[in-house]
C-alpha cells in the first residue's frame, strides 16, 4: 500500500498507508521507550530492494508523522546480508540473498571483503509473496471442502479471512508433514480437506516459476554466474516453505543457507546499521555500499526517418544495479523550430515505454527559441545512498541552472498538513503494549472458539467469559495471571489437537 | 605508483587483487559517500580495472588496450579519466572441452572454433557447450535440412519437435539455473531464427521461461523482442477471434473477401476498423496477411470515392429529416426510428470522425442533384437561425472555418483569424466558453456574436463554403507555433503581463489569463498580418 492513495478506516477516520506506518513506528518507539527509558529521536527504516521512489518518500514521511528522524533507508536483503556477515565473519566471495516474505520478494547479490558490504545487484518483484502462496492454497483446497453451503452465506471479508487463515494453517502444518488437513469452521460445523505436498507443489508451480526472473535478472546485471556464487541465504517467512526451498535448491545445484533467523535477520542488520551511523564501538570499521535497484530516467520524443512523431519513450540516464551514490549527466536536444521550452517527465522502472513506468514527476525549461536541434539541455541525475533522487538541469546556451526536487503529488503535502497528521494521530489511541497483548489474545481465543466444536467449544467459551470479567477487573495483576493461566491452556489444547 | 587506476588506490602497479580489494577498502573508508559522490565512483573504476588487469596481464598485440573497450559500463564522469572498467568477476577464464564443442544444429547460438570471450570478455555469456538430449532434433525439425523454411510443420512434425522440446526442458529444469539459462538463450535464438515455422512451440518455450516477463524491458534481448511480439500478435489473434472481443466485427468485416458493400460500410463501425488496422500495422504486422487485402483498401480509400448513389441517397435521407427536425422541430415519426436514432447519436462523432467526408459528397452531391434542397441547406448556414438548429449550424460552421486554416490563403485566413478574435472577445468572461474557442470543440455552438460581427461570420462562411474551404478535414501542420518577439512585446504591453506570467498562460490550459493572452496575441498579429510568417497566423 505503501506510495498508493488507498486508505484504512480505523476507529472512523481513514489514514492513509504512511499515517498506518507511523503508528506502528510510534508504537516501536514507545516500546523501546519502556525498555530503556530512553526514547529514540532517529531510526533506520529498512524497505524491500524493489520498493520504488514514491514508497520510499511515503515511508520517509511516514517517520516525521511519528516524530522520528529517518537516519537512513536500508534495503531488506542488504540488512540480512549485514546480520548474515555479523554471525560468520570474514571475506565472503558474493552471495545471494533471497528475502521472500509476506507481499514483496527481494533477490539481491552481495560480496563482502576487508569490513566492506558490497550490494553487487538488486532485483525483484513486488507482487509475489507468502500471502500468494495462500491464495493458491484457498483455489486448490476450497472444492475440496462439501457441504460448503453455510461458507457461502457468509460475508465476503469473513469467509475470505477465515479460508486465508485455515490456508495458512496447512501450509504451515505442510512444512513438517507430507499432507495435511485444510479445515474451516462454519457456524459449529467442521469442513475439513487433504491437501498433499505434491498438490500444494503442482499448484503453486506458476508461483515458483516467478521466484526465477529476479534471481536471473540479478545474477545478469553483476555478471556473476550461479557456479561463483559462494552462498544462497535465506531470509523471510515464506521461505520456511518446503516448497520454495526445493525450487530453491535445484535452481541452484545445492542446498540453501538458513543460518540466519528469516525473520530477525532484517531488523539484526537495521540495528548494526543504525550502531554504524551512530558510530558504535566495534563497528566502525563496516562499509555498506548498495545500488539503485531500478533504471531512472526522463520521457523523450523521436522522430522517425518519414518523419512521424513518437512521444513517450524511456531515456535511461541511471541504469538499475549501478552502486550508488551516482550522479550522471545526459544531453538532450529540442525538436522545433522556435521552441520556447523542454518539458519532461521523470520516470522510473524498466520498460521502454514511459507509460509502463512509474511517473516520479515533471518538470518544464525555457529556453531560448532558436532553430531546432540547436538548444541542448544537461540533464543531472543524482541518487543518494539512501535511494532519494535529485535533478539538476542545465541550459549553457543561456546558462540557466536549476536544480529541480521533484515534486510528488503527496510532496505537495505542506508542513501543516504534516502537522495535522501529526495531530490526529496522537489523538489516536494506541493500546499500551500490554493490552494489545490482551486483544491479541482474545482475538486469539475467539478463532479457537470458531475452529472446535462440541465439548471443546463449550470450554473455550467459559474461558472467554472468564477472560473478559478478569478484564473489568482493571487489575493489572489479575489480568496478568488470567492472560498467563489462558494462554497456557490454549498452548495445550492447540498442541493436543491440532485445529 | 604509476598513472591510473594505481593513483587512486595508492598502490604500486600489482597483480595481487586481495592487495587492490584491501587497497579499495582502505580509501572508501576514507570517503564520505554522500559528499563525494565523483570520488566514490572514481575510486570503483579504479579498483575494478585494477582487478581486471591482474586478471588479463597485458600482453603483446593484446586488443584490450585502454579505449577498445565498450564506453557502457562508465560512470560518466565530466573530470573523470577515460578509464576501462572490470564487473568485478575476478576469475574469468574460459575452459574450452574440445570434445564437449559438438554441433549445434544451427548458426545462431554456440559456433565452433571461436572462443567467445575472446569476442567480448565483459558481455559474452558462458554457454555451457554441453548438448542436450532434444536439442539437435528440435534443430533438424525447426531447420530442415539445416535452411530457414517458411513451411508449416506437418502433425507429425508438431508432436516430435514438442516431445523434443519437453525433454529439453526437463533436461534445464533438473540441472537448475545454469542449464536453463543457457537453454534459454539458446532456445530464443533458435525459434526466432526458425520463425514462422517455430511457432508451434513458442508457446510451451515461453511458459517454461516466462519470455514474456521481459516484454517491453529496456534489456529485453533481441531474439525475444521479435518471438514477444509474434506471441503477443497470436494472443491478440486468439482473442479477436472470440465473439465478445470489442474488434471482433471489424475482425470479421475485414476478412471478408472482395471490396465492402454498400450496407457494409453502413453496418460497420468505422472507427473500430481504423482501430484495428491500427494496431495490426502498429504492433502486429504479421496478421495483416488474414486480412482481405481488397477489403482492407475499400475501406480506406475515402467515402466520397466509392460510396455509391444508394448509400448517398440513404445519408440525403438522415440528413434531410435531421435538418427538417431541427429548423421546424418536427418530430421525425416518418423515418425507421432505429436509422433516425443511430443518425441522432453518431452525427456528432461522424462530423469529427471518418465519415466527414459521406457528408461533405452528400452536399456537393445535393447540390448537383437537388438544387432546391441544396438551396435551403445554404440558406440553413448562412441565416443561422435561433435556437437548437442554429446552435447546430453555427457548430458545424465553426468548426469547418477553423479546419479551413490549414488550406486558407492569406486574405481567407485573416479573416478567420477576425472572425476567431470576435469568438474570443465574446467569450473573454467565460473561461470554459473560452477553452471552447481556443481548442476547436464546438459543441453547442460556442460564444453567440453581436450584430455586425454575427453579420461579418455569416459573410465569411458564405465566402468559404463557396471557395469550397469548409469541405474536409484536414488538420495537417503544426500544433506549436513561433511567437515572434515583437508579437510578445505587443501582448505583454496589452495584458500587462510580465513575461514569466505570460509564458506560464501560454503553456497552461488551465491558466486563467490564458484567453486574454490569446486575444492579446491574436489582435497584435490581426494590425500587422503580413509581419509574421504565414504559420503564425495560421497556427496561432
Amino acid at each position: 500500500m505503501m506510495g498508493t492513495e488507498a486508505s484504512v478506516t480505523l476507529n472512523k477516520r481513514d489514514f492513509s498507508a504512511e499515517e498506518m506506518s507511523a503508528v506502528i513506528l510510534r508504537s516501536l518507539a514507545d516500546d523501546v521507550e519502556a525498555a530503556t527509558g530512553e526514547r529514540p529521536e532517529g531510526a533506520v527504516v529498512t524497505v524491500p530492494a524493489y520498493f520504488n521512489e514514491r514508497q520510499r518518500r511515503a515511508t520517509r514521511r511516514a517517520g516525521e508523522i511519528a516524530g522520528l528522524k529517518i537516519e537512513r533507508l536500508i534495503n531488506e536483503p542488504t540488512a540480512a546480508a549485514l546480520a548474515f556477515g555479523l554471525t560468520d565473519r570474514g571475506d565472503r566471495e558474493p552471495f545471494l540473498v533471497f528475502d521472500l516474505g509476506g507481499g514483496t520478494f527481494d533477490v539481491s547479490i552481495v560480496e563482502m571483503f576487508d569490513g566492506i558490504v558490497e550490494v553487487r545487484a538488486s532485483a525483484g518483484d513486488n507482487r509475489l509473496g507468502g500471502d500468494d502462496f495462500d491464495q493458491v492454497m484457498v483455489k486448490l483446497a476450497r472444492p475440496m471442502l462439501e457441504n460448503d453451503e453455510a461458507l457461502d452465506t457468509l460475508p465476503d471479508d469473513r469467509r475470505k479471512a477465515l479460508l486465508q487463515l485455515a490456508a495458512q494453517k496447512t501450509r504451515c502444518e505442510l512444512s513438517m508433514k507430507a499432507e495435511a488437513p485444510f479445515s474451516v469452521t462454519v457456524d459449529d460445523t467442521e469442513l475439513t480437506g487433504t491437501v498433499t505436498t505434491e498438490q500444494f507443489e503442482e499448484a503453486a508451480a506458476s508461483l515458483v516459476r516467478r521466484l526465477r526472473d529476479p534471481v536471473i535478472r540479478s545474477l545478469r546485471d553483476s555478471n556473476i554466474d550461479v557456479k561463483s556464487l559462494s552462498d544462497v541465504v535465506l531470509v523471510g517467512g515464506a521461505t520456511r516453505m518446503p516448497v520454495v526451498r526445493k525450487a530453491l535448491t535445484r535452481m541452484f545445484g545445492r542446498f540453501p543457507n538458513s543460518s540466519v533467523h528469516p525473520d530477525h535477520a532484517v531488523a539484526l542488520g537495521a540495528a548494526i546499521q543504525a550502531g554504524l551511523l551512530s558510530g558504535g564501538e566495534g563497528l566502525e570499521e563496516i562499509r555498506i555500499t548498495d545500488v539503485a535497484p531500478f533504471t531512472l530516467g526522463i520521457d523523450v520524443a523521436d522522430r522517425d526517418a518519414k518523419g512521424n512523431y513518437y512521444t513517450g519513450i524511456f531515456s535511461p540516464i541511471i541504469d538499475r544495479n549501478t552502486p550508488v551514490p551516482i550522479s550522471r549527466v545526459q544531453t538532450y536536444g529540442t525538436m522545433e523550430n522556435g521552441q520556447r521550452e523542454i518539458r519532461f517527465g521523470v520516470y522510473q522502472g524498466e520498460a521502454r515505454d514511459v507509460a509502463h513506468n512509474v511517473k516520479l514527476g515533471e518538470l518544464k525549461v525555457p529556453v531560448p527559441a532558436r532553430p531546432a536541434g540547436e538548444v541542448f539541455i544537461n540533464v543531472r541525475f543524482t541518487y543518494d545512498t539512501s535511494g532519494l533522487l535529485e535533478v539538476d538541469v542545465e541550459v549553457p546556451a543561456s546558462g540557466l541552472k536549476r536544480n529541480l526536487v521533484i515534486v510528488d503529488e503527496d510532496d505537495k503535502r505542506s508542513a501543516k498538513d504534516m502537522e495535522k497528521s501529526r495531530k490526529a494521530l496522537e489523538a489516536l489511541k494506541v493500546h499500551p503494549r500490554e493490552e494489545a497483548e490482551n486483544v491479541a489474545l482474545l482475538a486469539r481465543v475467539e478463532r479457537a472458539y470458531e475452529g472446535f466444536t462440541g465439548f471443546d467449544r463449550e470450554i473455550i467459551g467459559r474461558w472467554i467469559g472468564d477472560f473478559n470479567s478478569a478484564l473489568e477487573t482493571q487489575d493489572r495483576r489479575t489480568i496478568a495471571d488470567a492472560r498467563a493461566q489462558l494462554t497456557g491452556a490454549l498452548d495445550k489444547l492447540e498442541e493436543d489437537e491440532p485445529l | 605508483m604509476s598513472g591510473f587506476p594505481w593513483d587512486v588506490l595508492g598502490i604500486g602497479e600489482t597483480s595481487d587483487k586481495g592487495e587492490v580489494r584491501r587497497a579499495y577498502s582502505a580509501r572508501l573508508k576514507e570517503l564520505d559517500l554522500d559528499q563525494q559522490i565523483a570520488e566514490y565512483a572514481q575510486l570503483r573504476q579504479a579498483r575494478d580495472h585494477a582487478l581486471w588487469l591482474a586478471a588479463n596481464p597485458p600482453q603483446e598485440d593484446d586488443d584490450f588496450g585502454l579505449g577498445s573497450l565498450d564506453d557502457d559500463d562508465f560512470g560518466d564522469f565530466d573530470d573523470a579519466p577515460a578509464p576501462t572498467t572490470y564487473d568485478g568477476d575476478d576469475d574469468f577464464e574460459w575452459e574450452i572441452r574440445e570434445g564437449e564443442l559438438a554441433d549445434d544444429g544451427y548458426g545462431g547460438g554456440l559456433s565452433l572454433g571461436t572462443r567467445p570471450g575472446e569476442l567480448d570478455p565483459f558481455h559474452a555469456r558462458r554457454e555451457e557447450p554441453e548438448l542436450p538430449d532434444g536439442w539437435a532434433e528440435l534443430a533438424a525439425l525447426v531447420f530442415p535440412g539445416g535452411m530457414q523454411s517458411n513451411e508449416p510443420f506437418t502433425p507429425q512434425e508438431a508432436d516430435e519437435a514438442d516431445a523434443a522440446l519437453d525433454r529439453l526442458i526437463a533436461w534445464a529444469e533438473e540441472g537448475g539455473l545454469e542449464r536453463e539459462t543457457t537453454l534459454d538463450h539458446n532456445l530464443a535464438e533458435m525459434l526466432a531464427g526458425g520463425w514462422p515455422r517455430s511457432a508451434p512451440v513458442v508457446d510451451k518455450a515461453n511458459t517454461a521461461f516466462h519470455w514474456l516477463g521481459e516484454a517491453g524491458g529496456l534489456d529485453e534481448r533481441p531474439a525475444l523482442q521479435f518471438l514477444n511480439a509474434r506471441t503477443q500478435g497470436m494472443r491478440f489473434h486468439d482473442a479477436v477471434e472470440q465473439d465478445g472481443h470489442p474488434l471482433h466485427a471489424a475482425w470479421r468485416e475485414l476478412q471478408q473477401p472482395g471490396k465492402v458493400s454498400v450496407l457494409g460500410r453502413i453496418k460497420g463501425s468505422r472507427s473500430d476498423i481504423e482501430r484495428l488496422l491500427q494496431t495490426i500495422r502498429g504492433r502486429f504486422p504479421e496478421l495483416e496477411s488474414l486480412l482481405d487485402a481488397q477489403r482492407v483498401q475499400s475501406w480506406e480509400t475515402p467515402a466520397s470515392d466509392i460510396v455509391s448513389w444508394a448509400v448517398q441517397r440513404l445519408f440525403i435521407v438522415f440528413l434531410l429529416v435531421q435538418v427538417v427536425r431541427l429548423v421546424f422541430f418536427s418530430d421525425p415519426a416518418p423515418m425507421d426510428e432505429q436509422l433516425a436514432d443511430r443518425f441522432a447519436t453518431t452525427q456528432m462523432e461522424q462530423l469529427h470522425e471518418g465519415s466527414a467526408e459521406v457528408f461533405d459528397a452528400t452536399f456537393w452531391w445535393v447540390k448537383g442533384k437537388d438544387e432546391a434542397f441544396a438551396e435551403q441547406y445554404e440558406a440553413y448556414i448562412r441565416e443561422a437561425p435561433e435556437g437548437e438548429a442554429g446552435e447546430f449550424a453555427r457548430t458545424i460552421t465553426r468548426n469547418r472555418m477553423l479546419f479551413a486554416r490549414f488550406k486558407a490563403d492569406f486574405d481567407a485566413l485573416v479573416s478567420i483569424q477576425s472572425v476567431r478574435l470576435s469568438w474570443l472577445d465574446a467569450a473573454k468572461d467565460d473561461r470554459e466558453l473560452c477553452g471552447v474557442v481556443l481548442d476547436g470543440s464546438f459543441r453547442n455552438g460556442g460564444p453567440e456574436l453581436a450584430g455586425d460581427q454575427a453579420e461579418a461570420e455569416q459573410l465569411l462562411s458564405r465566402q468559404l463554403l463557396e471557395k469550397g474551404l469548409l469541405s474536409g478535414y484536414e488538420t495537417q501542420g503544426a500544433t506549436s507555433t513561433t511567437i515572434p518577439p515583437w508579437l510578445m512585446d505587443k501582448g505583454m504591453a496589452e495584458t500587462g503581463l510580465t513575461y514569466e506570467r505570460f509564458d506560464e498562460a501560454l503553456q497552461d490550459p488551465k491558466h486563467e489569463e490564458r484567453c486574454a493572452v490569446q486575444a492579446a496575441l491574436l489582435r497584435g498579429l490581426l494590425e500587422d498580418p503580413a509581419r509574421a510568417p504565414l504559420e503564425t497566423l495560421r497556427g496561432l
